[in-house]
């Protein structure tokens, strides 16, 4: 049987700011040792729940991407009526004169397979949204946005998809350091 | 290569005293790890760091068994 529980806004606390945090992490699939997921007898919201830690095969390691203030939104769609699917769509901005960024934009093909974290602004510090799996990956477009003279920067913008069961919270450790 | 913390220059260490190696990672100057919140460098990481992560489960930090 499905949960059916209550959701109560009595005990809401704390800043419900909308966008991300500024700061994502990404990794290719591929470069994965082990992708962990919820617990198999998990109950309740930790069905959705990834505490164990990714890890990386040899010289691997989550990739950081800081991104501009007010740029970044995750949102989440329905798919198609009786799914439950969950069309994820995280859209951010890095100015266009960064050469890493140029990197990501001439990788963005819409087919590499990824995974990225992201923070809504109004989650705990720690916790993530896991967009893409390694069956459901997620992959990455971009585009230049040229900006003007006297008002916005020039600006890659980039658009992450992927579709999913389930909105996923990934709360184990993100290693920047390669793996041997 | 793991990494071997506090090891002092001689004598026992107390009994209390906790240790513990890195393993499965470049050995670097700064290797930063995200957890919680909080960003460790497992290079420079105090006791506290190191128990909180073995932990969780952390598969980069085991403890040493005297």
């Amino acid at each position: 049987m499905c949960d059916v529980v209550d959701i109560l806004l009595g005990d809401q606390c704390g800043s419900n700011q909308g966008g991300t945090k500024l700061k994502f992490h990404y990794a290719n699939v591929g470069d994965f040792l082990a992708l962990k997921k919820p617990a198999p007898n998990a109950t309740g919201a930790a069905k959705s729940l990834i505490t164990e830690d990714h890890t990386f095969k040899s010289q691997k390691a989550w990739k950081t991407i800081e991104i501009v203030k007010n740029s970044g939104g995750l949102t989440i769609a329905p798919g198609g009526e009786n799914s439950g699917t969950k069309v994820m769509t995280l859209v951010f901005r890095v100015p266009s004169n960064n050469v890493n960024a140029r990197i990501l934009f001439n990788q963005a093909n819409g087919i590499s397979p990824f995974i990225f974290l992201s923070e809504d602004a109004n989650m705990e510090d720690g916790s993530y949204d896991q967009i893409g799996t390694e069956k459901q990956y997620a992959t990455i477009l971009g585009q230049k946005v040229a900006g003007t003279n006297d008002g916005e920067g020039g600006m890659y913008e980039f658009t992450v998809t992927a579709t999913q069961n389930d909105r996923l919270i990934y709360e184990g450790a993100v290693t920047l350091t390669p793996a041997t | 290569m793991a990494k071997v913390k506090n090891i002092p220059p001689a004598g026992d260490l107390p009994a209390s005293e906790p240790r513990y190696k890195i393993v499965g990672l470049q050995m670097l100057e700064t290797m930063p790890v995200h957890y919680a919140g909080e960003k460790y460098d497992l290079a420079d990481l105090s006791d506290q760091q190191a128990e909180r992560l073995i932990a969780k489960g952390y598969p980069h930090v085991i403890r040493i068994e005297p």
